[in-house]
């Protein structure tokens, strides 16, 4: 019966966690909680309310699909990412935001330079590098910022001097080094390769490089010009056509799932340039997508707990033990992929069509790598679930019980709910 | 050329004998799939063949767990078999130390750690045990290689290392290649090498489309026009093939029987049109099984090769991969220790144990797990309800059952299992009525072509070669046979160019317009109403193409056509001696086939009734009572000692077990003075009909089917008609009993449709000519039948055909699964669910000398009762006893005394208990 | 009990039951299947009913076609998503077929499915289904007809692989997969482009636009949006060069192979055509592609489907080839001839399929089938050709002209081996930075 006990309070506490946070953040909508000491800036209005909903759902899921000992969810390590990436969603100015976003880096950089000295796990020198020449870029910010005294502005009103091509240039390639966009994204594998499914999806959903642009780049953005915003916008659409390229052909379903996460996210930096608009339709994806990557990324963690999938053979065929688990599974993808009855359709529409206002042609590149992105998740689930099970286990039934499935029936109904009447989240959400 | 005789011819024979020996769907017949095992014992049979068809011949463990918590299996039924199977299969000996251990093995059946998927996870108890058990192994990890045939081939290695499937490659190309060859006339382009045979065709095509195909498409051309080059003919190159590999002899043939069962169902279609082209539909073409063999086997090497140089490996240590068990230090220790805990005293057992006695015992262990467990079980579950079943039939003699001495009317009905029941009803009905039970084409082996049908339909068990060809022609010949027969073939015509033009291009488009229109109607009418469109169906039919009044052509016209009236005498004689009316001859004999009618079913032959092939009896039964009726086949009978008197009619009739309705042949020919007879009769069968579908339908648990007898039969009328219905009926599901024997044997006792009755007297029968024909006529087909429902029950995927969901007609001679699979053997798992997996128990009553010398002279009765195919029961008349046959001698066998519950009459059985129970008397004044 | 609250009917009926079976799964698992049955009855009458006196209202009161405006579904700033209806012979008819079909489709199921192990799931696709069926039929805009055109796409897939523990279903589902995901694209992306330039997406509107853009000298924007439109139909309608999926999707139940490929699924390709042909017929080009995909498509499945000698793949080559001609009917202009082509062909496929295991028993009733004889088949344009260039086309033919060869081919060079260049180069990319950090880290 303790065992139970355990395990309904945990439920419990994980989905009030859930909506209290919810509920916390509409009361809040308004108010500028400044906490100034100096240039230690913490702006609660400002946070992209989806980023902040995906990591408080990544803790509430990783709580209750693992309360017991032997499977420990809630390592240290995880609760250190947890709480910084908070703190890099709320930093309100540059420096606050280096500060958190250096703290955030440095406990992977230790690990794979520990890693890296005595040769063990993965040889992680593309995270270690591309993290040096981030600090060394942010530092130089700084110093420019703090000659303009700027330290103490806010991330929204630098004035457009500061915005000179080189700043902008360094804005850039910070804020996409740190999304693991196209050509910086080298780290992205030994990221998802190394660490668990719970630090790494709260380690990208603190998306410190989304924030840098939403907050500080987007509002200077139309100033620049145009050929510069149509920069940027083919260099991610061209890193989301890559990792989806990759997911595709990768046979490990933990790491296709990583890509996934990457190639959406990087289809999300699209949406943000493409005006108003698009960034709304792109704040609400990141919704989705910080939602149901986290969930498809756990129930791919149990299954390869439970059954040991090794990555040579393809179709594993676990429907046959897990039928609740696949079904949540594919409606979740098809969620993200924007199956029409779900809110990902609401988003992705909002998306092409801002986008299509820019740019013709590099919308119909955006549609392409939204059309792979849904072949990449059928593909995953027909790998997982579907085929003929390997291993015969005779009248078994692995599939999670009721309660423990409620965290993701919670979100299926939200959903689906919402994706009736899209109108609705399009005014709450700010 | 090699020095010893060349390989293929030697392995030939055996080689065919192997292979799945099923007919073309359209002359399907129940056949026991293992018939060629049948020289060896069943349970060795089911092993090698569970090797052959990579199935599992018994149902799953927990599948006998569950029964044997349910109380279905019972401890003295284990206790009972234990030793007469060990005397049998003793292929294992006890480990050392435990030879004096008593029932050791039962004790293994229930231990949980030991079965062959351990259930839960072993928590050690007895520390000191464990220990001394984990000392006695040293090596980290221990082999057992099993001396039984092993995989030769290399796709379960490509599946589990590389994940390479071999069947995505070779099954587009050889499945594409088989089905257009094997086309009987479904496809509108008939392949142009038909005639020239497989192998041009296979070197042709490939040749053509080699440059635009896979990889290793391009290596299997460059090798094949190597050795054309070369001028190899089929029969070397598949010597050279052969060689690719170092074999020892007897391995040759098992490597080319796994290639050849990866597609099982082709490979016995192939077989069978070679050997027996008749079967075929319509045309076999020109095929060897040599060609299709060296085709399979030059695509496995090339197959093979071109893997093992993708991966870069040696093909040569693949080949000497061996996949013995492994089993670590542990995983040993674990299993001796949990072996211990079930001895008398485990420590003194544990303390004499060595290493390589250890090592012997798991040895034993695993050979118990792999060849002995499940078949113990199995030997339980069957001998739980012998024993239950021979305990009420015997039980049931005491009773007085009244078999009227001079019945009013006799009916003889088919042996089949779906007719025990309607026996039953027409004699609660109608007590004045004796029923019996013959072979159901009445002896008549005829070649029938129907009014207006070209096709020659072999009445008769496959076993019994026909004899005459036997024509239906118009009663009056005029015009109007002629004017019938044309407006059938201008029908026909018209549906064949339907079906081919409404698949073409310009064709295709008018049909697709005019017909797509008119096609709603028979789409909404027949799915939404089945029964009253197939009404309006017949209806329009008999006006488009009327069918006149018939008769048979039963004269002698040639030699292979027609009877002599001696023959035709010859034949009533036969009949009615195993009928043995005692030279009592009621004034109105009626003689009742029986068939099914189903819609939309690929499988209708399978429901239809064994004995006449699986086609409908009634042009059997109609043949017989003209051959009856003529009053020079009786003057010849009465020289022959049978004097049948003029007033008895013999007439024919019709029991559809579908829709279950028994009708009434050629009314038109029976005399005015039974009109009475025959209206009564109507009514009669009407009532029993009703009873009977209400019985049935307990089984469909269809609610609305349960209500009431009216209900019952409109239910199972709607179901015969239903074009979505993939149980049309149960056929002979549950079926396990053959009783050979007089009706009293099995009169007022309820069987619950899972016997076949053969009537036998053996008082009058001295001399046992007429048991010989029985036993002939029945016991095989009884013993086909289960076996075949048998097999395909135990392993729908291997042994059956799977669902029949997905089920896609090709080329006219079986069926796939989907788009594009093997050809599927066997039964389906609709027709099959409710069948409980058991030999069938045959229960003779006659006297032990007269049957065994019928069986020692007969091969396959010998084979089957010596090695076990079925329970061999005697009942004794002369001795009063009952003796079971152990495939050596016979056992006499102690009746226990059952309380059976009785019932009134079958209809409140049914009410109460809704056939839930299997036996039980019916009207019986205990 | 005017024409609108008809539509509204028909529009909400199917979502309500589809939202229903839904939350009496997440309550307590799938309904009994005595219950389900019964509840799909009711469903399938009403549905039937409505679809049926939508057609008899519109034809008996001689109704013009019109639009039903309703308020936008969502809409920020200057971008809405504006919900319009459109009623006119196209949309009643195709919903009247859709509402037939079904129903029967449904009661074939109840057998045919009882004790099945995917029965719930089996319901509540073909339930999604309709829903999208309902949704193309009556939408006004290209964006309605997108949502309408996803779900039908989508519960297809899924439905190929019913029975998912069979590897070869779904490897086959994964390929239709793919040509109906690259095929929505094309919906999108006309829906966007039209958006754009044309601010609006209502077939309508966008005919009449097309006059405008003329002058403005942006016609390849309006030839775009055309192309667009007809590769969107492509994969639906299985023509070239995506018909190597159709054949292999019979791996599902019979009576879902009927409804989707016999019926309505196939038939959506033409239906876009058709809805589009006043926007579509504004230039010759567009016609002549269509046309030309049509009678290429037709030619290749009609040679193709004399060598298929099983029942289902012969009837899917069989729709195939008169999808082409439908093709050309709609390139040539006659729409009323195409749209009862498309009704009549429905019905008659939906109608083999139901039937395709009976054919055994036909065969074996007719009186022309016996033992030793060929049946003669009456004449065709193979035997024009001389004997061994016929010979040749008939391997050629048994092997699909090798349509699977080049797409497996193209998608191979086109996608998987500059994908798996990539890859390698970003490895070695790796290699350096492990190479650069081990130096830094080792001083």
């Amino acid at each position: 019966m303790e065992m139970l006990q355990r395990r309904i309070s945990v439920i419990t506490f994980s989905s009030l966690y859930f909506i209290l946070a919810m509920l916390a953040f509409f009361l809040f909508q308004g108010t500028h909680l400044d906490v100034t000491s100096s240039n230690f800036l913490l702006d609660f209005d400002l946070a992209p309310f989806s980023i902040f909903m995906g990591i408080i759902y990544c803790l509430s899921l990783a709580l209750s699909l693992f309360p017991t000992r032997e499977h420990a969810s809630l390592t240290p390590r995880f609760l250190a990412i947890f709480f910084l990436g908070l703190g890099i969603i709320f930093a309100n100015n540059l420096f606050t935001f280096f500060l958190f976003w250096v703290l955030h880096r440095s406990i992977p950089f230790a690990h794979f330079v520990k890693d890296f000295k005595n040769e063990t796990g993965r040889k992680a020198g593309s995270f270690i590098l591309m993290h040096v020449i981030a600090a060394g870029l942010f530092i130089y910010l700084l110093t420019q910022s703090s000659e303009m005294n700027l330290m103490n502005t806010t991330l929204g009103n630098y004035p457009s001097a500061f915005f000179t091509m080189p700043n902008l240039i360094i804005l850039m390639i910070l804020s996409f080094m740190s999304q693991a966009v196209f050509p910086f994204h080298q780290w992205g594998t030994d990221l998802i390769s190394s660490f668990t499914w719970q630090e790494v999806s709260t380690f990208i959903i603190s998306s410190s490089g989304v924030i840098l642009f939403y907050k500080m780049i987007m509002p200077s953005l139309e100033a620049e010009p145009v050929s510069f915003q149509i920069g940027i916008m083919v260099v991610s659409i061209v890193s989301s056509l890559y990792w989806v390229c990759l997911g595709i052909i990768e046979k490990n379903a933990h790491k296709a799932i990583g890509m996934f996460y990457l190639s959406q996210l990087s289809l999300i930096i699209t949406g943000l340039q493409a005006g108003v608009v698009g960034a709304k339709g792109a704040l609400l994806q990141m919704l989705i997508i910080s939602l149901s990557s986290t969930a498809m990324w756990s129930i791919t963690h149990y299954l390869d707990k439970e059954f040991k999938l090794n990555t040579q053979t393809s179709f594993h065929g676990l429907a046959k033990y897990t039928p609740r688990l696949a079904f949540v599974f594919i409606t979740m993808g098809f969620a993200v992929i924007s199956l029409p009855l779900s809110l990902g359709f609401a988003s992705e529409d909002l998306i092409i069509h801002a986008l299509l206002e820019h740019a013709h042609w590099l919308g119909l590149v955006h549609i392409l790598a939204a059309c792979l992105n849904g072949i990449l998740i059928y593909q995953l689930f027909a790998k997982l679930f579907l085929g003929t099970p390997k291993v015969y286990i005779p009248q078994a039934n692995f599939d999670l019980p009721y309660h423990r499935l409620l965290p993701y029936y919670l979100i299926l109904m939200f959903f689906i709910v919402t994706g009736f009447f899209p109108q609705l989240m399009i005014q709450i959400l700010p | 050329m090699s020095s010893h005789q060349y390989s293929f011819e030697r392995m030939q024979k055996s080689i065919r004998s192997k292979l799945p020996i099923q007919n073309p769907l359209q002359t399907f017949v129940h056949n026991n799939i293992l018939m060629m095992f049948e020289d060896k014992k069943f349970h060795t049979a089911l092993r090698d063949a569970s090797f052959y068809y990579q199935a599992r011949p018994y149902r799953e463990e927990d599948f006998f767990i569950d029964h044997f918590k349910a109380g279905r299996i019972t401890d003295k039924d284990i206790e009972d078999i234990y030793d007469s199977y060990f005397k049998v299969y003793g292929d294992i000996k006890l480990p050392h130390g435990l030879e004096n251990e008593k029932r050791f093995w039962k004790k293994l059946l229930f231990a949980d750690h030991l079965r062959i998927h351990p259930r839960k996870i072993l928590t050690v108890t007895n520390q000191d045990l464990w220990q001394k058990a984990y000392e006695l192994f040293t090596a980290p990890e221990s082999r057992f290689k099993f001396s039984y045939k092993r995989s030769l081939r290399l796709k379960s290695y490509w599946r589990e290392e590389y994940d390479e499937s071999m069947e995505q490659y070779s099954y587009p190309l050889v499945i594409r290649l088989l089905s257009s060859f094997l086309d009987q006339g479904m496809s509108f382009w008939p392949n142009p090498f038909a005639k020239k045979g497989l192998w041009a065709f296979f070197i042709y095509s490939l040749n053509e489309t080699a440059a635009m195909e896979d990889e290793w498409v391009k290596e299997l051309n460059n090798k094949v026009q190597a050795y054309l080059v070369k001028g190899f003919s089929v029969s070397e190159i598949l010597e050279q093939e052969l060689l690719a590999r170092e074999f020892d002899p007897d391995q040759q043939e098992n490597y080319l029987l796994e290639i050849l069962f990866d597609l099982k169902g082709w490979s016995g279609m192939i077989n069978k049109l070679e050997l027996e082209p008749h079967q075929a539909p319509l045309k076999a073409p020109k095929c060897s099984l040599e060609e299709y063999t060296a085709i399979l086997l030059l695509i496995e090497n090339t197959l093979n090769q071109h893997l093992a140089k993708k991966y870069s490996l040696d093909l040569a240590t693949l080949f000497s991969q061996s996949d013995d068990i492994v089993l670590s230090k542990m995983e040993s220790s674990l299993l001796i220790y949990e072996m211990s805990k079930l001895t008398e005293n485990p420590e003194i057992w544990i303390n004499q144990l060595t290493t390589t006695t250890a090592q012997d015992a798991l040895e034993q262990l695993m050979i118990f797990n792999r060849h002995h467990r499940l078949p113990l079980w199995q030997e339980a579950y069957e001998q739980h309800f012998y024993c239950e079943s021979l305990n009420s039939i015997l039980v049931h003699q005491k009773n007085d059952r009244s078999i009227p001495q001079k019945p009013k009317y006799q009916l003889s009905f088919c042996i089949d299992d779906r007719e025990e029941s309607i026996r039953r009803h027409v004699e609660e009905v109608a007590p004045e009525i004796a029923t019996f039970g013959v072979v159901g084409f009445f002896n008549v082996d005829m070649k029938f072509s129907g009014i207006n049908q070209r096709r020659l339909v072999a009445q008769c068990p496959p076993v019994v070669t026909p004899r005459k060809i036997i024509r239906e022609v118009c009663h009056s010949h005029g015009e109007t046979g002629v004017k019938s027969q044309n407006s059938h073939d201008n029908w026909g015509r018209y549906l064949l160019s339907v079906y081919y033009n409404s698949r073409t291009l310009i064709r295709g488009f008018l049909v697709s317009l005019v017909l797509g229109l008119a096609s709603f109607i028979p789409l909404t009418m027949k799915v939404l109403m089945p029964r009253t469109a197939s009404k309006l169906r017949r209806m329009a039919l008999n006006i488009i193409t009327p069918v006149p009044k018939t008769k048979l052509l039963l004269d002698k016209v040639s030699e292979t056509e027609g009877y002599s009236k001696e023959e035709m005498a010859g034949i009533v004689k036969s009949l009615f001696d195993i009928c043995s009316f005692k030279n009592y001859y009621s004034d109105f004999i009626v003689m009742v086939s029986h068939g099914a009618s189903s819609a939309n079913n690929p499988f209708k032959q399978a429901y239809g009734c064994g004995a006449c092939g699986g086609n409908q009896g009634f042009p059997n039964a109609r043949a017989f009572s003209t051959m009856a009726n003529d009053p020079e086949v009786r003057k010849i009978l009465r020289t022959q000692g049978m004097d049948i008197p003029d007033t008895s009619y013999i007439q024919a009739a019709f029991h559809d077990t579908t829709s279950d309705s028994i009708i009434f042949l050629n009314e038109e020919l029976t005399p005015e003075r039974y009109a009475a007879d025959l209206t009564y009769l109507k009514k009669v069968f009407k009532e029993a009909c009703e009873r009977n579908a209400w019985e049935r339908c307990q089984r469909f648990n269809s609610s609305s089917a349960i209500k009431d007898q009216k209900s019952a039969q409109m239910h199972v009328r709607e179901r015969a008609e239903d074009l979505a219905q993939p149980r049309p009926e149960y056929g002979h599901n549950r079926v396990a009993l053959a009783v050979v024997g007089k009706r009293d044997l099995t009169k007022n006792i309820f069987l619950n449709h899972r016997s076949f009755l053969c009537t036998y007297d053996w008082e009058t029968d001295p001399h046992g000519e007429v048991l010989t024909q029985v036993m002939l006529g029945c016991v095989p087909v009884c013993v086909n039948i289960n076996m075949d429902y048998y097999f395909s029950h135990v392993d729908n995927e291997k042994f059956g055909c799977g669902s029949k969901l997905p089920l896609n007609v090709t080329s006219l001679l079986g069926v796939m699964t989907g788009a594009q699979s093997d050809l599927r053997i066997g039964l389906a798992r609709q027709m099959v669910e409710l069948h409980e997996p058991m030999r069938i128990l045959v229960l003779i009553e006659a006297p032990r000398a007269r049957i065994m010398n019928i069986v020692d002279n007969n091969p396959r009765l010998k084979k089957m009762s010596y090695n076990l195919w079925m329970k061999f029961v005697i009942k004794d008349p002369e001795t009063k006893e009952v003796l079971i046959f152990n495939g050596e001698e016979f056992l006499p066998y102690q009746a226990e005394e059952l309380i059976l519950p009785n019932f009134a009459s079958s209809s409140e059985l049914i009410r109460k208990t809704a056939t839930k129970i299997d036996f039980a008397h019916i009207g019986v004044s205990v | 009990m005017n024409m609108n609250t008809l539509l509204y009917l028909n529009l909400a009926i199917p979502f309500a039951f589809i939202i229903l079976l839904a939350l009496s799964f997440f309550l307590n698992g799938p309904l009994r299947e005595k219950n389900l049955q019964r509840a799909w009855t009711l469903a399938s009458v009403l549905i039937a009913i409505l679809g049926l006196t939508q057609l008899g209202y519109f034809y008996i009161y001689q109704i013009p076609a019109y639009a039903v405006n309703l308020p936008p579904w969502f809409s920020y700033r200057q971008y809405s998503f504006d919900t319009v209806f459109l009623i006119d012979h196209l949309s009643v008819v195709y919903g009247a077929l859709s509402a037939v079909i079904l129903s029967v489709i449904i009661k074939f199921s109840f057998n045919y499915l009882y004790k099945e192990e995917g029965h719930f799931r089996y319901f509540f696709l073909i339930g999604l289904l309709y829903c999208g069926l309902i949704l193309v039929c009556y939408a006004g805009t290209l964006d309605i007809l997108f949502i309408g055109w996803e779900l039908v796409g989508t519960t297809s897939v899924l439905l190929i692989a019913f029975f998912h523990q069979n590897v070869s279903s779904v490897r086959n589902s994964i390929k239709a997969l793919i040509g109906y995901r690259l095929c929505d694209m094309g919906i999108l992306a006309a829906s966007a482009w039209a958006h754009h330039h044309m601010e609006t997406t209502s077939f309508r509107g966008m005919a009449q636009h097309v006059y405008e853009l003329d002058h403005e000298g942006h016609f390849y924007i309006y030839i775009m949006i055309g192309l667009f439109i007809i590769w969107a139909s492509l994969a639906k309608a299985a023509q070239l060069p995506f018909s190597a999926w159709l054949p292999k999707a019979m791996e599902g139940p019979t009576p879902s192979s009927a409804v989707f490929y016999g019926a309505l699924s196939i038939h959506l390709g033409p239906f876009l055509l058709l809805r589009a042909a006043p926007f579509l017929e504004q230039h010759w080009s567009l016609t002549l592609i269509i046309g030309l995909i049509g009678g290429a498509t037709a030619m290749y499945a009609t040679l193709v489907g004399r060598t298929r000698s099983d029942a289902k793949t012969m009837l899917a080559y069989a729709t195939m080839t008169q999808l082409g001609v439908i093709f050309v009917e709609i390139s040539l202009g006659f729409y009323k001839l195409a749209l009862i082509h498309m009704v009549a062909n429905a019905s008659l496929r939906s109608w083999q399929f139901l039937r395709a295991s009976s054919l055994i028993q036909d065969f074996q009733e007719n009186p022309l089938v016996y033992q030793d004889t060929v049946i003669k088949r009456q004449f065709s344009i193979e035997r024009l050709i001389p004997g061994p260039l016929r010979m040749r086309l008939y391997i050629h033919a048994l092997n699909e002209f090798h349509l699977d060869y080049f797409t497996t081919n193209f998608l191979k060079y086109a996608f998987y081996k500059p994908i798996a260049q990539f890859k390698r180069f970003d490895r070695w990319l790796m290699e350096v930075n492990n190479k650069i950090v081990g130096i830094v880290l080792r001083k």
